[in-house]
């Protein structure tokens, strides 16, 4: 082994004691420095108070971004009440469906809930507003026996579900939704479309505004 | 210098460190933009991951610790080729075969070992080993402790979940994006040392350097341990 790979001899050999005292003093201060500042910033651990008394430990917190109103923000708002909407249809087995559609503006948002007595095929998708079938969007679709969530429309048009019963009993499907509609569009297996209206949320009794 | 000059200069080179770990803490590993990058990459992306790696090594204060500990009594350059050169293959084998094998390890426990490579090298350069009387083979000793340095870097990769697509061209290109990193760091390493070196002091401060070189090798093995029974 070369010689001047090694330790140079000059730089002595320590004291047993001098070795020990060096060791041990990187051990204490790397043993305070963990404890009071590094644990409480990157771990929220903090046996001392030293996090909690310098404010280090709200590193270790995540915060949630602040909110603020602007127009990418939380708030959107919209220009006309929301509605709510609840339809019940009856799908025959092997193959009967129906599609029911809502008109909702680009940015228009509505919350939805469905349920059928049995499971059927699905498919949440649109049609936009003056453009041909082939410019459809599918968002989600699949074989489920309920589906719940929001959504938001991307752009003018309608925008609804799709349901087929591929079983051999007849289904019931239940859908409930509330948004930003104006009106709803249901097309059935037998060729048969229908234009809903939708009711007015009747908002509960309180003291009318002064005028 | 006498005892409590030099018990002095420890604390004060230890407050030193104390004072940039927290930064230096917050900065190291893979950040959350460059995870979002490499995450959206398929296919083939040679210069993003030549960047990354050499990114990683110049970043990475443990590497760097250990790197000042591996070279600190390194006069030739001779030798100092030789042990880098014995570095670099420990951590290439372990970070190329730990990626492409699908070799998957504790990341905490991995920086654990790597922080012991710390205090290990710092011992070693105080004379510890020659105080209790033992030599421990110096190469292999880089070599292994090498092994665990490219295991690390192989656990960062990971968490990242590669695509699979160009992920060899990938690997080795963060590999030698590593090494570039690796020759930067340590030419600046170098040329400190070696100005330090000439000074009269170099000798006389070289077992408080190395003490705080301990240090900081048993802050990140406490850091990394805390890690894994925290998280």
């Amino acid at each position: 082994m070369s010689e001047l790979a090694d330790r140079p001899a000059s730089s002595g050999v320590p004291s047993s004691r001098t070795l020990a005292t060096a060791t041990a003093v990187a051990l204490v201060v790397a043993a305070v420095i963990l404890a009071t500042i590094v644990l409480p910033a990157e771990y929220g651990v903090d046996p001392l108070g030293t996090g909690a008394a310098t404010g280090l430990i709200g590193l270790s917190q995540t915060q949630p971004p602040p909110i603020v109103a602007s127009e990418s923000g939380p708030v959107r708002p919209q220009p006309v009440d929301y509605k709510v909407d609840t339809r019940q249809f009856t799908l025959e087995p092997y193959g009967g469906y129906v599609e029911y559609k809502y008109q909702l503006a680009a940015g228009a948002t509505m919350l939805y809930s469905w349920t059928a007595t049995g499971e059927v095929n699905f498919d949440l998708h649109t049609e936009p507003a003056g453009q041909p079938s082939s410019a459809s969007d599918s968002f989600e679709r699949g074989a489920a026996r309920e589906g719940r969530g929001s959504y938001t429309a991307p752009y003018d048009g309608i925008h609804g579900w799709f349901w087929e019963n591929a079983g051999d009993d007849p289904v019931t499907v239940t859908v409930t939704t509330v948004g930003f509609y104006t009106a709803a569009r249901e097309f059935r297996d037998d060729g048969s479309t229908a234009e809903h209206a939708i009711r007015d949320v009747v908002l509960p009794p309180g003291p009318s505004p002064a005028p | 210098m006498d005892r409590p000059t030099r018990v002095f200069f420890l604390l004060i080179a230890c407050v030193t460190v104390a004072a940039i770990w927290p930064s230096a803490a917050a900065a190291h590993g893979v950040s959350a933009r460059d995870a979002d990058f490499v995450q959206s990459i398929d296919g083939v992306a040679i210069a993003p991951f030549l960047y990354l790696g050499a990114k990683h090594m110049v970043t990475g204060y443990d590497h760097l610790l250990f790197l000042v500990g591996v070279i600190f009594f390194l006069y030739r350059p001779k030798d100092v080729l030789l042990y880098v050169s014995l570095f670099t293959l420990g951590h290439s084998i372990t970070l190329l075969g730990g990626v492409l094998f699908d070799v998957r390890a504790n990341a905490h426990i991995i920086d654990a070992v790597i922080g012991l490579s710390v205090v290990y090298k710092a011992f070693e350069n105080m004379g510890g080993f020659e105080r209790l009387g033992v030599r421990p083979n110096t190469r292999a000793a880089v070599m292994v402790f090498g092994l665990f340095h490219g295991f690390g870097l192989a656990t960062k990769l990971q968490e990242l979940a590669l695509p699979q697509n160009g992920l060899v061209t990938n690997i080795v290109s963060f590999n030698i994006g590593v090494e570039l990193g690796q020759f930067l760091a340590l030419t600046a390493i170098l040329i400190g040392l070696t100005y330090w070196r000439a000074r009269p002091g170099f000798l006389s401060h070289a077992f408080a350097t190395n003490t705080v070189l301990m240090a900081g090798g048993f802050m990140l093995m406490g850091y990394q341990l805390t890690g894994y029974f925290v998280e």
